[in-house]
């Protein structure tokens, strides 16, 4: 495959505010990114550990869509579950539904190690899209090492949490050095960089000088790269849209691949945010990833670059 | 190659003495399983996931053991260090916490679980060539479905041995002991954690009628400082404690002793001579600080007197 998404997968239920439950809602951040990969090419692999009961949650999708299930490890007697609880003051909670500890292990025994990624990246893959700061330096120095070998690149969605070493200075320099394109959102660059404003930021992610796609929530978009700036308000795909989750991870992978495959800024931010704007309409992601669909698409993102570049 | 193998968790303890003294203790119960194997087999190896560091770590211990494979996956950049801080009565407590350099915490020790990704290559490798493969505390019954598989084409025996997992699955305990025995060949618990973790074991014989139940598995039941029995077939075999060696200190004693009896019942010994071998290795592991580190043939031939003797002796018990 030229493309994988690596990462977790995780059914969600969705509580509101009236009672009412949406159960078994497929999620995970690396797997929305795939379904983001998903609706560029069917050239695309999720490779992930998962739970023994996957496909109770995921088989609909998954087969619907024809996805290759050589990346699939079945490790765990479950996959990791949330729920998401929307209270009435229009913040919400979420957990685990298991216990703390059962919850724990699953993310431990679904951590791939680097070694055994080898196999799916040996055979002409281009591009590998990673999520969060949970990778040592180990990780890093294989991953180099993939790159040298197959000539791969590797995509980056910086994490919500990273470690801070003994020093102050934060765990992720390792992780930038790998990486070849990277994403972040306005609340993680405004940590990082100990700004306040957008421009702020932008101006950070220049100097930091990685190709960067730069999402700032329903304003939209940036994408950074070789000191020139690019910037794309939120694309609505349709008018129904009901649930945002995973669009970051979408729009993420989405830019990844627009990036990799060489289209200029304004096609990368357009197609990333149009990528997210589909999966926007329903809770879990658009369920129909087919030619059709990447057509419609590809048609919408040509008819929007006319319109942003009058 | 080695016929017996064993898989799970390496962790090296920081001990740290109320006298302010500190030390490093090589340790992990896969690691306490393998040197239980080595007192009776040289053909032995470690397979699973470790720390960049392991052969910095673990290198000197198996060189002076006679082991000569081991075949480690990187999975982090150090190995777990577990920190016990001990009282003068020499109780401690056990800080998974994040340790000085590791990075790593409780969190992340079920990445040292094996996994099918980490076992397949050596057991497809070695096909036909292993006798036994002890998995060390996973409690997934999904891996120990793929296990058995693997085991069933490359012609090796399974086993286990648990550790409390508390609430470590998503099933009811007693669910979760039931489903990874239907699956294995030979398994181990220890009495306390069996009465923690099944319903309805109280004693000592709600175990036994617990596990009289697997008949397709032996079960190396261990009850502590009132040693051990192997059930299998229905039928219970009792073996006691030695303190031949002396004792200094416990740690690793239900790993070792596990590891010798799963390669008793592999080399096809009989029932309670499986057990006796795993009580005169717990003797030995117990007289030492941290792992065994004496296996001589003068010491090895001592454990299967040992091990004679408390054959002997349960017989004799029987008899009256």
């Amino acid at each position: 495959m030229k493309y994988a998404a690596i990462g977790y997968s995780m059914p969600n239920d969705i509580i509101f505010v009236d009672g009412t439950e949406l159960k078994g809602i497929i999620g995970g951040g690396s797997f929305f990114a795939y379904t983001g990969l998903k609706l560029c090419t069917d050239d695309c692999l999720f490779i992930a550990a998962v739970g023994a009961d996957f496909d109770e949650y995921y088989s609909e999708w998954w087969d619907g869509n024809n996805c290759s299930r050589d990346g699939l490890m079945f490790r765990t007697d479950n996959s990791i579950y949330f729920y998401v609880k929307y209270l009435p003051d229009g913040t919400y909670e979420e957990g685990t539904i298991f216990t703390e500890e059962y919850d724990k292990v699953c993310w431990a025994e679904n951590f791939i190690v680097a070694s055994e990624i080898e196999k799916y990246v040996a055979h002409g893959m281009k591009g590998l899209y990673l999520y969060g700061g949970n990778m040592d330096h180990l990780y890093c120095r294989t991953m180099q090492g993939y790159k040298d070998k197959y000539g791969l690149k590797i995509g980056w969605e910086f994490p919500q949490a990273y470690r801070i070493l003994g020093n102050g200075q934060d765990d992720l320099g390792h992780i930038f050095d790998i990486v070849d394109y990277f994403s972040l959102n306005r609340k993680e660059a405004y940590k990082y960089f100990g700004v306040n404003t957008d421009a702020d930021a932008v101006e950070e992610l220049k100097k930091l000088g990685k190709p960067c796609y730069f999402r700032v929530g329903q304003d939209g978009a940036y994408f950074i790269d070789k000191g020139e700036v690019t910037f794309v308000p939120m694309i609505s795909v349709r008018d129904n849209e009901v649930d945002p989750t995973g669009c970051g991870n979408i729009s993420t992978a989405a830019a990844m691949w627009a990036f990799f495959e060489g289209y200029d800024p304004l096609r990368i931010c357009i197609w990333a945010a149009i990528c997210a704007g589909y999966n926007a309409l329903q809770y879990g992601p658009y369920p129909k990833m087919d030619a059709e669909t990447r057509a419609e698409a590809q048609k919408l993102m040509e008819e929007l670059v006319i319109k942003f570049r009058k | 190659m080695a016929e017996y193998i064993v898989s799970g968790n390496v962790i090296i303890d920081e001990i740290h003495q109320y006298t302010g003294e500190s030390y490093v203790r090589l340790g992990g119960g896969a690691i306490y399983a393998l040197s239980g194997y080595r007192v009776w087999t040289d053909s032995c190896a470690f397979v699973g996931y470790a720390g960049c560091d392991f052969f910095d770590n673990y290198g000197e211990w198996l060189r002076n053991s006679g082991i000569n494979e081991c075949c480690v996956t990187p999975a982090y950049d150090y190995d777990f260090r577990s920190i016990l801080t001990y009282d003068e009565n020499g109780f401690y407590t056990s800080s998974n916490g994040e340790s000085f350099r590791t990075g790593l915490n409780k969190e992340h020790l079920g990445r040292c679980t094996p996994t099918m990704e980490c076992c397949t290559p050596y057991a497809e490798a070695h096909k036909g060539k292993i006798k036994g493969w002890e998995i060390h505390s996973h409690v997934d019954t999904v891996f120990y479905q793929q296990f058995k598989k693997l085991a069933r084409e490359c012609g090796f025996k399974t086993g286990c041995e648990l550790v409390n997992f508390g609430r470590k699955s998503y099933m009811e305990p007693t669910e979760t002991i039931k489903e990874v025995i239907r699956n294995l060949d030979f398994f181990s618990m220890n009495l306390t954690e069996c009465k923690d973790l099944i319903d309805g074991v109280k004693d000592l014989y709600d175990a036994e009628e617990f596990f009289k139940e697997f008949t397709n598995c032996s079960i190396f039941l261990r009850n502590g400082t009132d040693g051990a029995e192997m059930i299998s077939g229905g039928r219970v075999y009792r073996a006691g404690l030695a303190d031949d060696f002396g004792q200094k200190d416990s740690t690793g004693c239900g790993n070792s002793s596990t590891a010798a009896a799963f390669w008793a019942v592999c080399e096809g010994l009989d029932p309670l001579t499986a057990a006796c071998i795993g009580s005169a290795t717990a003797a030995l592991n117990v007289a030492h600080e941290g792992l065994i580190t004496d296996f001589s043939s003068e010491t090895v031939a001592k454990c299967a007197e040992i091990a004679k003797r408390l054959r002997h002796e349960s017989l004799s018990a029987e008899e009256m």
